[in-house]
């Protein structure tokens, strides 16, 4: 997908700093200078050490904290401007957060899914047909699932319940908040080529806040890294791949691949730093044998 | 020494949904050993972990915590010859400062206070928590949370640390990190270590590898070992290591690589000497 | 509502290392035992006039700034207002006729019933004050330690003291994580569109009372899990435990309870012998 450089951004914070319980003698410093923007289409990690300000960004996408005006934008308009329409702005961001228990609201795995697009006025047939294919493109089967009771699913369930009930939403952008937090190598390995599915298949603008730069990358193209409530690099994810050395100094999960080759590049100094997948590494080092 | 005989467990037992979770098992664990146990969600290893320490009865077969047995009527026994430390340490971590807490256990061992003063400082030093020991725990960060809980297990003093999945929501380094302590906890005191993981890079760092599916024991051995059974270990939806992996590739490639391949320098190293042999 | 530790601060223990914060934890319990006494002994507007510059001189030197305190208690006061409200409408006592302002069937405000209501409102803040500043100046180890030497007594005649401090030290470190657990899930459903940041009081309580189900299942396991945890970790009942950390009791604290307990006297008896 290509989209002009000119577009301006659906999503940008601007000169953003943020402090919980602000003024109270529990103030804690979340984010202290984190500035990018991100445009129509485009799938973006935002990624760094825990605590380093990621799930205050998204928290900020939708206007879920006190914020001040002036620092971040929805298509061009300040979301903390007096005014401003909140149920609108939440209506167009979906986000997925880290732990899906909170932001099941009813009891029934369908009616949850429901909840969304009922409050927002949506005649039932919409809403049914909407329900439907959300708990379908997540592998919930609707029949099967659709009478469910939310809470005796297991943890990755739950998990993709929530995600449903914000794709029900059809929201332009949606935020995935940890997406593959506690799941075991097979429960990571199906969400995310459900993951991958779905993004192929509607033209999302795709948001994915993670420690791990191994599950983000092969969901995003682009990477936003923050360290500290600060943003220290932002470019196209193979580029900021290659600055390994600097990636190395956080503490964040780097792909195995980008491990392996840095011990590889000893012996081999001309193996690219951005491979990303097991395939290309074999290519490359078969090449190299070969030749030697 | 850990002793599980015929162990069979299963949840909600007498009633119709009964659900096995663990069959059958038989496992020895020598003092000191550094042992990971590893499976997906749902394999038993939580399971038998909780057992270890006395949270869980076995419902068949019988565990010996050096000789004593794994029973209701043993349960002090064998908690202070085993400590465990669980996933998320909010859910543990009892009181607000971080001395305090790691006080807790040696208080409940009814302790002279030399000698709880003593251990909580000993224990804060080997988790390098020294400088935050006056601090209050909702200020820290997962990972120093984390090596709370741990420096509470340690200053139990036990034979054996059970670490039930303390890692799953670290970010590798801090994980990496946290493991290298317990390493070196584990080689300074002789203590035993059992932990439980999902992650199989996790697991390379151990002496040995315990592999559980289905509530059933399926391979035991070194990681080397253990990591020779690739399509099987994905099979029950368990990741190789990438070196380990591509190790497997290139040989069925034809690369005659030399050598047990757990991690990237032994890959590196491997393929240095068959870079050396092709070329003289 | 998006910030809901801001306005509710219950329970929360905040380290400035004040005086207060290092006093001896026995000596601040009896304290705040001499201020309960004394709230309902005082029944003057007088009296808890009175109380004040003591309460102003406590805020002040514990370092904690007031500001906090009083936004803190913002739920706690509006839920109080309204409380009264219905006290001064159903107002049940003997009210003399000339005391009415305003009738309707059994609804009445009278000046007796203003007043009453009045003192009862500042009974319940100064309860309530007392006791916040007691745990906000109070690590949990403090605060057990204190009360199981204050009532150890008791377990001579078989009550099971340490296991119901320890029940209570729990309970209160429970309520900041509830706190934060209730704004957790305001935020996340606000993203789903039920707005917590939107409409009046009563909007937003009423929201706040669809969580009451999630907020009960998630507290129920994780106080299953932490009793699990404190099992593995040796806890069996005080009895066998012994203590890392002791009280110590120095002449300024004993100095300390006998200026409470002086103020309190006077703001008991001086405003009768005042006005009398």
């Amino acid at each position: 997908m290509t989209h002009d450089a000119g577009e301006p951004p659906i999503i940008e914070l601007r000169d953003f700093r943020y402090t919980y319980l602000e003024g109270t003698p529990r103030a804690s410093e979340a984010i202290r200078d984190v500035s990018f923007g991100i445009r129509h289409g485009e799938r973006v990690g935002i990624v760094g050490p825990t605590q380093s300000g990621k799930s205050t960004v998204v928290d900020a996408f939708a206007h879920l904290l006190r914020l001040k005006p002036g620092q971040v934008f929805y298509k061009g308009e300040d979301v903390a401007a007096p005014g401003y329409d909140r149920s609108a702005l939440r209506r167009e961001i979906g986000i997925v957060f880290q732990q899906p228990d909170s932001q099941l609201i009813e009891d029934v795995v369908g009616a949850d899914v429901a909840f969304g697009p009922t409050a927002a006025g949506l005649p039932a047939g919409e809403t049914r047909r909407r329900v439907e294919e959300s708990l379908n493109a997540l592998n919930l089967s609707y029949p099967e699932y659709r009478l469910r009771y939310v809470h005796a699913l297991s943890g990755g369930q739950r998990r993709r319940v929530a995600i449903a009930g914000v794709l029900a939403m059809h929201t332009p952008v949606l935020v995935l908040d940890e997406p593959m937090a506690g799941l075991d190598p097979r429960g990571r390995r199906e969400l995310l080529e459900l993951l991958i599915r779905l993004q192929s298949d509607r033209d999302l603008t795709l948001v994915v806040c993670s420690a791990s730069l191994s599950d983000a990358s092969l969901l995003c193209d682009r990477f936003v890294v923050l360290d500290g409530g600060r943003t220290v690099m932002d470019g196209p994810v193979r580029e900021v791949l290659r600055e390994a050395d600097r990636l190395a100094e956080l503490d964040i999960t780097l792909p195995e691949t980008v491990n392996v080759v840095r011990e590889l590049q000893e012996l081999f100094p001309d193996l690219p730093a951005d491979i990303l997948a097991e395939d290309e590494l074999e290519v490359e080092l078969l090449k190299r044998l070969g030749a030697a | 020494m850990i002793e599980v005989k015929d162990l069979s467990f299963a949840y909600r037992t007498g009633e119709a949904d009964a659900v096995p979770a663990l069959r059958d098992l038989n496992l020895k664990i020598e003092p000191g050993q550094l042992v990971a146990i590893i499976g997906h969600n749902g394999s038993g290893k939580s399971t038998l972990a909780k057992l270890l320490c006395a949270v869980l009865y076995p419902t068949e077969g019988e565990i010996r915590i050096d000789g004593v047995p794994v029973r209701e009527e043993n349960q002090w026994e064998v908690r202070r010859r085993v400590a465990v430390v669980f996933q998320d340490p909010d859910d543990q971590l009892v009181m607000n400062r971080v001395e305090d807490d790691v006080a807790f256990g040696p208080e409940n061992l009814g302790l002279p206070r030399e000698e709880i003063a003593e251990r909580v400082r000993s224990s804060l030093e080997a988790l390098g928590l020294v400088e935050i020991g006056g601090r209050l725990i909702e200020d820290l960060s997962p990972g120093q949370k984390q090596r709370v809980a741990i420096a509470g297990a340690l200053a139990m003093r036990p034979r054996f640390l059970v670490l039930d999945e303390p890692t799953s929501l670290l970010p590798v380094p801090v994980a990496r990190r946290l493991i290298s302590t317990v390493g070196d906890l584990n080689r300074r005191e002789g203590m035993g270590v059992l932990h439980v993981t999902h992650s199989m890079s996790e697991a390379a760092l151990f002496e040995r590898v315990v592999v559980m599916d289905e509530g059933c024991l399926v391979l035991d051995g070194t990681p080397a070992e253990v990591f020779r059974h690739v399509e099987r270990l994905r099979e029950i939806g368990l990741d190789v290591p990438l070196a380990a992996s591509l190790a497997h590739r290139l040989r069925s490639r034809g690369t005659p690589l030399e050598g047990d391949i757990l991690d990237g320098a032994d890959l590196r190293n491997a393929l240095a000497a068959v870079r050396e042999s092709t070329a003289s | 509502m998006l910030e809901l530790q801001r306005n509710v601060i219950f329970g929360q223990f905040v380290d400035t290392g004040s005086p207060i914060h290092k006093m001896d934890a026995r000596i601040k319990l009896i304290a705040t035992f001499v201020f309960i006494v004394a709230s309902f002994l005082i029944d003057s507007f007088l009296g808890f006039a009175l109380v004040l510059p003591l309460l102003a001189l406590i805020q002040l030197i514990s370092r904690v700034p007031a500001g906090y305190v009083l936004r803190g208690s913002r739920f706690f006061l509006g839920f109080l207002v309204f409380i009264l409200f219905f006290q001064v409408l159903f107002y049940p006592g003997e009210v003399p006729e000339s005391s009415y302002l305003w009738r309707w069937g059994f609804l009445s405000i009278s000046t007796t019933g203003l007043y009453t209501a009045g003192i009862l409102g500042l009974r319940v803040i100064f309860l309530y004050y007392v006791t916040t500043m007691l745990m906000l100046t109070t690590s949990l180890v403090d605060l057990t330690n204190g009360l199981e030497l204050i009532f150890g007594p008791l377990q001579r005649i078989r009550v099971p003291v340490n296991e119901l401090v320890l029940v209570f030290v729990i309970a209160i470190k429970f309520v900041p994580i509830f706190i934060g657990e209730v704004e957790r899930l305001a935020r996340a459903q606000t993203a789903r569109g039920v707005p917590f940041d939107e409409g009046g009081a009563f909007k937003r309580a009423r929201r706040l009372g669809r969580l009451l189900v999630p907020i009960f299942i998630s507290g129920f396991a994780r106080a299953d899990l932490l009793t699990t945890a404190m099992n593995t970790r040796s806890y069996r009942g005080g009895r066998y435990r012994t203590k890392l950390r002791q009280l110590h009791s120095t002449a300024t604290d004993w100095l300390m309870l006998l200026l409470v307990v002086a103020w309190m006297l006077a703001a008991w008896q001086l405003p009768d012998r005042l006005l009398s």
